[in-house]
């Protein structure tokens, strides 16, 4: 009986690591949906269904729906049902925005139907930014056998990466927008930009602050290693917004995108840490911690 | 129990059945694709007119075809993930399909839009055709071996 339960708490454990790779490879593929499309909208003049930057587009964000689809099914056959309900919604949403490409691709000088497709898109980006990060997060504690917790660190994760997507759609809002919107688009997205930072900062400070167990503080090395990486990119990011603005080179929005990516993908990664390739080899439990806690003194 | 020469992986009946209804629900967006490619085939193209992306029955069948090709994905890594390898291989065989399909049809509409627009529009047409059957084959298949696996479980009394 025992045994049994042991096996099963296993193999739990192991479809677990298994469904947290999979969100990983769900982000990488919404960075590359991002960072592609960016460089679509801002480098290619004339756009057709046999485009390279089309298709590379259409691939990576056709990759990122079908993992938002297998995380979702997986997430709801495993009984997690927030992570499925999120991730079902988005991949919906995923294909909606799709579509409005397939109609922008037919009248790709229409600016309607530009505004349209950029601010789906967009949209579906900065939906899947905190979602990704909610399914990292539940899913990795599942895997490590933690209880379902919300420490400040990760309610300030959620918070940052809500301002983060916040902030991308009020960049994609200065480009689609017209004259008298283009204002209050870039007061927001500066305003949003700083709040993420602000938001960052607290995160890397949260991990540093770490949890108090019996009157001791304890904190682990990855999360703050990689929040103050994710800082580090935000003040890049912001530093190219602010060059753009002086000189008016677009190549600065597109390395002030593709930094900002930066922000979400170490975000997530400090959501998901400490892990380690062992962990898929180890047990239920803590086999996913690399650091015990208290282990690496104040 | 282990059950020799039966496939029921370890996704538990729960899971299975989800997985069972998922299949009914792919195949209804199989006869969704059909039944608009056939709607364009004869309503919009007659054999001589030609379509475009931006046409509104095309961005049907292409969510329908989006939709399509994510359900057998989702079959395919649910098999894998659960150590169920027929099921894997077929939806896997169903999905080399859909994307060989979606390149005919990729072709279909880069080189006219059209039956008469030349030879190369009407090999995209055909390669459409055939590789969507196949998958359709193939798919049918997967779902009967979860179908099997319900079955299994349930005759056994057992729910994992």
């Amino acid at each position: 009986m025992q045994d049994t339960l042991e096996s099963r708490a296993e193999s739990g454990a192991r479809h677990a690591r298994r469904l947290v790779y999979l969100i990983y490879l769900q982000a990488a593929f919404l960075v590359v949906t991002y960072i592609e499309g960016m460089w679509a909208a801002l480098t290619v003049h004339g756009f057709s269904i046999t485009l390279p930057d089309v298709i590379e587009h259409g691939v990576a964000s056709s990759g990122f729906a079908l993992m938002t689809g297998v995380v979702g099914f997986v997430a709801a056959l495993r009984g997690q049902r927030r992570v499925a309900i999120l991730n079902l919604a988005l991949f919906v949403v995923t294909v909606l925005a799709g579509s409005t490409g397939f109609a922008f691709l037919a009248n790709p000088t229409d600016p309607t139907e530009v505004a349209v497709t950029n601010l789906s898109m967009i949209t579906t980006i900065a939906l899947g930014m905190p979602i990704t990060g909610f399914s990292l997060t539940k899913v990795s504690q599942e895997s490590r056998g933690k209880p379902d917790e919300l420490s400040p660190s990760t309610i300030m994760t959620y918070l940052a990466l809500g301002a983060l997507s916040m902030t991308t759609v009020a960049g994609a809002a200065m480009l689609s927008t017209t004259p008298s919107w283009y204002a209050f688009a870039v007061s927001a997205h500066v305003g949003l930009a700083s709040l993420t930072v602000a938001l960052v900062l607290g995160v890397l400070l949260t991990s540093v602050m770490g949890t108090s167990e019996g009157g001791a503080s304890s904190w682990e090395a990855q999360p703050i290693a990689y929040s103050l990486i994710a800082l580090a990119a935000a003040g890049i990011a912001g530093a190219d917004g602010v060059v753009y603005m002086t000189t008016g080179d677009l190549s600065y929005v597109l390395v002030m995108a593709e930094v900002g990516v930066l922000v979400y993908a170490f975000l997530l990664i400090a959501s998901g840490a400490p892990y380690h390739r062992g962990a898929a080899r180890g047990g239920a439990g803590e086999g996913g911690r690399t650091v015990p806690q208290g282990a690496i003194g104040r | 129990m282990r059950l020799p020469g039966e496939e029921i992986g370890d996704l538990g009946l729960q899971g299975l059945r989800l997985t069972l209804t998922l299949c009914y629900i792919n195949f209804v967006v199989y006869l969704a694709i059909y039944i608009s490619g056939m709607y364009i085939n004869i309503y919009i193209t007659s054999g001589v007119n030609t379509i475009s992306i931006g046409d509104p029955s095309n961005i049907i069948h292409m969510v329908g075809a989006t939709l399509n090709f994510a359900f057998t994905f989702i079959v395919m890594m649910v098999g894998f993930l659960y150590g169920m390898r027929r099921v894997a291989l077929f939806s896997l065989g169903a999905v080399a399909s859909l994307v060989v399909a979606t390149v005919g049809g990729l072709l279909f509409l880069a080189t006219g839009g059209g039956r008469q627009s030349g030879d190369l529009t009407l090999a995209g047409g055909w390669i459409m055709s055939l590789l969507f059957m196949l998958a359709l084959f193939l798919s049918y298949y997967a779902t009967l071996k979860v179908m099997r696996a319900v079955r299994i479980l349930e005759a056994t009394g057992r729910t994992e």
